[in-house]
Formats: C-alpha cells, structure tokens, sequence
C-alpha cells in the first residue's frame, strides 16, 4: 500500500513551546499528503505535551490509517500508559470501569488522554473524575484555580463547539513545575459558532483571529436578551491562569491561535498554511501558587 | 409552604455545568411558595453553574434562600450575582492580530515563543 513516512521529531522537556507547535504543523501537514501514513518515531526520547497532546487528538480525529513504527521499548511503555494510541473513551453508556481505571492515575504525574461523548448523563463523571485525577496529583493551593479552568472550560465545549466528542489530557513536568493541561473538541470552531449564530459578523468580517479575539474578550454566543450575562468562561480563566498564576495560554481553532502569557496577547491569523478541526485550549500551570493568592481577584 | 431541597440529593460534590442547573429545576414544586437550597456538602460552584442558578431564580420570581453555602461557593455565588447587576467593562485591549502568509513567517512567529 503506497503511503507516506513522517517522521515524528524528538521534542524534549525543555524545549521552547513555539518549537513544538513548528514541529505539530510540519507533521500534520505531511500526513494530510495521504491516506495510509507511518509516523516514525525512531529519533524520539521524549515528547512536551504541547506537541504529544495535539498529536494524539488529530490521531484520534483524523480519518486516516496511521501507523506508529520503530519507536523504543521505553516510548512504547510511556504512549501506552498515556493511552496515546487507545484513548479512554467516555461514552453514552455506563462509564465504571472506565472512571475505575482512570482514577488510578491519581499518584501518577499525568493522566490518560481521555476523550468523551458530549451527554448530560457523564458530564458529572467527566468534570469529577478529570479534576479529582488532576487534583490528586497536585498541592491543595492549585485546588480552586485548577477547578476553576476546568470547570469552566469544559462547560465551554459542551455549550459552544457542537461537537461530537470532547479531550483532556493532563502532565506535570517536575522540571519546569507546571502542569501541562490540554482540553479539545472537534467541533464547528469559535469562529463558526459566531457565524451560526449571525453575531458580530460585521467586526469578524470573515476574520478567524477577530472571531478568537472577541470569544477571549467575554463575546458570547448566548448572551440573555437585555444583558451581556455570559462570555465570562474565558477571559477569567484567562486572568486566573495567566495574570494570577504567571502560566501560559494558548489556543488554535480552524485557522487562527491565541497567545496569552509573558506580556503577550497575539491572536494569529493562520491563513491557508494551516487548520485545526476544532478548537484546543493548552494551558501552562505553575504548581507554585503565588502567596495570597485568590481567583476572587481575577474573576467578575 | 417553603419547599427545603438538598443539592446533595440531585448532584455530586462539585457544581460544574451550566446546563445541569435544569435538574434542579425538575425538582422545584411549582406549589411551593418559597424554595431554601441547601448547600451542604456542596465543595464547588463553577461561575457558570452559579450564572445560570440565578437565571432560573429570576425567571421564576418565587424566594429562594441559601443554607449551608461554604466560604468558597458563597463567594462565588456573591461575586456572579453582584456581577449581574453591573455594566461589563472590558477596558481598552492590548491584543496584537497578524496576519500569516507563509510557513517561513509562522514558523518565525512560532520561534518567538
């Protein structure tokens, strides 16, 4: 069977974010060249979770046969207990076994990519479950802001994205003290959910950045009729994590990204180069929280 | 007749999604004359869970009361009900749009970070 190989680069813990998200562009962008592809993971000792988790998930979206060849008994041993080529799913019927399974990652220093079906009926496995994991594996001053960002986050892809499924992936590197949290749908994107919902199209103007700026700036979808009551999931969570904790923020849906960290606030327009089948939040959280502390002062 | 509902009894611990505040909903009597939430063992209010709850406490214009609310959930609560009643400011943003049209110019942009 004529396919391609792509070869899948070694993307190490300390190395610059923007060199992962190179990295994602480059790979995703070969493998879209065909149906039938091998990722090569030959040169790969490690790989930051800004680039393992997009990978995982556009893996678990995308229609296509991919096969992961010639990585290292130690890799392999890793994406397994990561779940990285059989993701957790949460689906429409009884999930015990599976919130068993994945609560007994509460002493490890990550948990499973996890993907879920968007119901009412494990909306409550899928917010205790991803935050108690999460929560058990860090120090009880991350307790309020981690289940703040989650809570809200979460509520955003069941009430916004229209979309089939849902992803959470969480790793704590040990060497830089963050959390590295991923949260993702495959839904319609932020500048589709605006388009549907005929809102704001004269200041979006077939803008996708402009679409991402006004959902960060609290622009809602839902808003009550005589009051601007909703919008508030984002930026909040935005202030908490960036303006309160000093993490980092990054978004990509369809073809524009969002930077909120170290002083930057970029919303890039990704043109024809590249396109993300949904929206993905990454979220840098530093497990030190800052004496006195308090979301109260950074959320309205 | 003050009706006297436990959270407890309808959700878990912690009160994530804005659209679960409809469970509550099927549990108020619509005979009642008043409702007191009870808030005991409730550990969290998400922002959402909180906006949406006084949604419903508007729309159906009865007196509800709130018993047991922990520090953490009466603040919240506090802080969404105060942040209905006011004007949204978002002050003047600091955001930068570009605009890419080459790998070589998002590559660029990419290594900024």
């Amino acid at each position: 069977m004529q396919g391609v190989v792509v070869h899948i680069p070694n993307v190490p813990e300390e190395e610059r974010i923007g060199f992962g998200f190179n990295y994602l562009i480059k790979v995703i962008s070969e493998t879209e060249r065909c149906d039938f592809v091998r990722w090569d993971f030959r040169d790969v000792e490690f790989l930051h979770p800004f680039f393992l988790a997009p990978l995982a998930i556009y893996k678990d979206m995308s229609r296509k046969e991919i096969v992961c060849v010639n990585m290292s008994v130690s890799l392999r041993n890793y994406l397994t207990s990561v779940s990285f080529n059989d993701m957790l799913y949460f689906g429409y019927t009884d999930n015990n076994g599976l919130l068993d399974r994945i609560n007994g990652y509460s002493n490890k220093k990550y948990t499973p990519f996890s993907s879920f079906a968007l119901t009412d009926k494990n909306k409550d496995d899928i917010y205790t479950v991803v935050s108690s994991v999460i929560l058990n594996q860090t120090n009880i001053a991350l307790r309020n802001p981690l289940t703040y960002l989650i809570s809200e986050l979460l509520d955003n892809i069941y009430e916004h994205s229209h979309s089939v499924k849902g992803y959470v992936f969480s790793q704590y590197l040990e060497r830089d003290g963050v959390i590295n949290l991923c949260i993702a749908d495959n839904g319609i994107t932020i500048y589709n959910s605006f388009k549907d919902a005929m809102l704001y199209q004269k200041e979006i103007d077939g803008n996708e950045a402009e679409s991402l700026k006004l959902a960060n700036e609290g622009y809602s979808t839902k808003n009550l009729p005589d009051a601007e009551n909703r919008g508030y999931g984002i930026p909040t969570s935005k202030r908490v994590l960036v303006d309160g904790l000093k993490g980092g923020f990054f978004m990509l849906s369809g073809g524009a990204f969002h930077r909120y960290e170290g002083g930057h606030n970029d919303y890039v327009n990704l043109g024809n180069i590249f396109r993300w089948k949904g929206t993905i939040i990454l979220m840098r959280i530093p497990v030190v929280v800052p004496v006195g502390f308090s979301i109260y002062d950074y959320i309205e | 007749m003050k009706q006297k509902i436990k959270l407890r009894e309808i959700y878990q611990t912690d009160l994530y999604a804005r659209s679960r505040v409809s469970e509550l909903v099927k549990h108020i009597d619509s005979e009642a004359k008043s409702i007191e939430l009870d808030f005991a063992d409730v550990g969290f209010i998400s922002r959402s869970f909180s906006d949406e709850l006084y949604n419903v406490i508007e729309k159906d214009g009865r007196d509800f009361s709130f018993i047991h609310q922990n520090d953490e959930v009466k603040a919240m609560m506090l802080m969404v009900k105060d942040g209905r009643n006011k004007e949204r400011s978002r002050g003047v943003s600091n955001a930068r749009i570009y605009n890419m049209d080459s790998v070589s110019s998002l590559s660029k942009y990419f290594l900024t970070m």
